[in-house]
């Protein structure tokens, strides 16, 4: 059969290409076009048929979009492992089970309700007031961004905020575009083949930078204003879906502004202002009700966080 | 070795043509339900991996059809579609004949297949000995059963607007 030979064609001189060793993506374009140009001359395929070939081909600049469930899990994972080296974990069996409770009931609220590996909590050791998403949903609060909630609905709002982040894929936007197209076009090269002592490096040295990028962001530098006021808003949403009252948001924000003024560094260094993140809530969360906090959502939020105190 | 790699290939197109609207399932024991609500009756489970036809979108819930033929909706994040339907970035569609209409560049069906995976992590980790894996395997265990959750939000007064979602 006609079309099946052609396939054949097309597909072994592709697949030669991707064997040929390390290509550059503009090589690769390249090759795929001169394999459509071969089977033009050999009559096989009309010259338009070539054009579309070789716009597929050149389809490769490559962005978060990219990245699959699977290789955002794996990202992830990398990720908590690099801010838990550094924020040691906080071994409270209790209090980690009830923001698990409260958090991933959020989740399943979320515009994103499912992922690769599911949304999980951890509480970190630190004092300093900070949160971390990494992608995938495994996030990290620590007991000093604990400490400044005082009921449930403000907790909720700091996860409901992070989980925005996982949500928006924001994690996954901090990788280097450029990192991007040279660690997918190891993948193509890699897809077709064993892995080969010099491509697993390359790999290895592209994750390796995508998980920098990613903690660098998390850690150091922070997310765009935009993407911040984003996530803020994500989280007014999924806190209105979930029965808690989003004006928790603006409370905790208000509280955090109180404590970073006497202890800066790690979360003001990262985000905006809490005062202007407040000034961007207040239309989303004004003439918004909801039913006053019954008293044993309170008690069981007080006896989770006598661990933390 | 080339030869089955090629055929390999060519049955990738084929089986992407085959199906409607093939998705694969990217979670672990998806629940499939009766109705696109979580609080709809759990109708089966799917095993990650697998493939099943797309059907109707609601919102963010996606009907789907097992192999064995059982109907039910998943959370749309729990699929995606599956190698020989991924679109190309482009829009742009290989027409060289019936069979390889499928819309994926060799790149992108590659991509689909391998990339940062278990054993990119395992050299990670190599290169990377102080970061201790255990705990972020220890994190990933908390998973709370969704019974739990709907315990946890009753008994703290949380009810959605407009009922569940």
């Amino acid at each position: 059969m006609k079309s099946t030979r052609l396939v054949s064609v097309l597909a072994g001189a592709s697949f030669a290409l991707l064997v040929g060793g390390c290509v550059t993506v503009p090589d690769m374009d390249a090759g795929l076009g001169a394999v459509g140009k071969l089977a033009s001359q050999t009559g096989l395929v009309s010259s338009s048929q070539v054009d579309s070939f070789t716009k597929v081909a050149g389809a490769t600049a490559k962005t978060f979009h990219d990245i699959t469930p699977e290789q955002e899990y794996y990202i992830g994972r990398s990720v908590a492992a690099t801010v838990m080296a550094k924020h040691r974990p906080y071994d409270k069996a209790a209090l980690n089970r009830y923001v698990n409770d409260v958090g991933q009931n959020l989740a399943s609220h979320s515009g994103r309700p499912l992922t690769r590996g599911g949304y999980r909590f951890q509480v970190l050791e630190s004092d300093q007031v900070n949160a971390f998403a990494a992608p995938g949903g495994l996030i990290m609060v620590t007991r000093g961004m604990l400490r400044s909630t005082q009921n449930e609905d403000e907790l909720a709002a700091v996860l409901a905020h992070e989980i925005a982040h996982v949500q928006n894929q924001d994690g996954l936007k901090a990788i280097k575009t450029g990192r991007l197209n040279t660690a997918l076009t190891v993948l193509a090269v890699e897809g077709a083949k064993q892995y080969g002592g010099s491509q697993v490096s390359e790999l290895t040295r592209a994750f390796e930078d995508s998980i920098k990028d990613i903690t660098t962001t998390l850690m150091n530098d922070g997310y765009s204003r935009g993407l911040e006021y984003q996530a803020d808003a994500a989280a007014v949403r999924t806190l209105k879906a979930t029965g808690y009252n989003p004006q928790a948001l603006v409370d905790s924000l208000a509280r955090m502004q109180a404590v970073l003024a006497q202890h800066p560094g790690g979360f003001s260094q990262t985000h905006p202002s809490p005062q202007d993140r407040i000034d961007q809530l207040k239309p989303l969360v004004s003439g918004s009700t909801a039913a006053a906090a019954p008293a044993a959502r309170q008690r069981r939020y007080a006896a989770a966080m006598a661990g933390v105190r | 070795m080339t030869r089955h790699a090629l055929a390999a290939l060519v049955l990738l197109c084929l089986a992407g043509a085959a199906l409607a609207a093939p998705l694969r399932v990217e979670q672990k024991n998806a629940q499939m339900r009766g109705n696109p609500s979580f609080l709809s009756p759990v109708v089966g489970t799917l095993t990650q991996g697998q493939t099943v036809e797309g059907l109707n979108a609601q919102g963010d819930w996606q009907q789907v059809r097992t192999p064995s033929g059982t109907t039910g909706w998943v959370p749309r994040s729990a699929v995606i579609a599956s190698a020989g339907a991924l679109k190309s970035s482009s829009g742009a569609k290989v027409n060289t004949g019936a069979q390889v209409n499928t819309g994926a560049s060799a790149s992108e069906m590659a991509l689909a297949g391998k990339g940062f995976g278990a054993s990119t992590e395992a050299e990670f980790r190599r290169a990377n000995p102080n970061l201790d894996f255990a705990w972020v395997d220890r994190m990933e265990r908390a998973q709370v059963p969704r019974s739990e959750l709907q315990r946890f939000a009753q008994a703290g007064g949380l009810t959605p607007p407009g009922g569940t979602k």
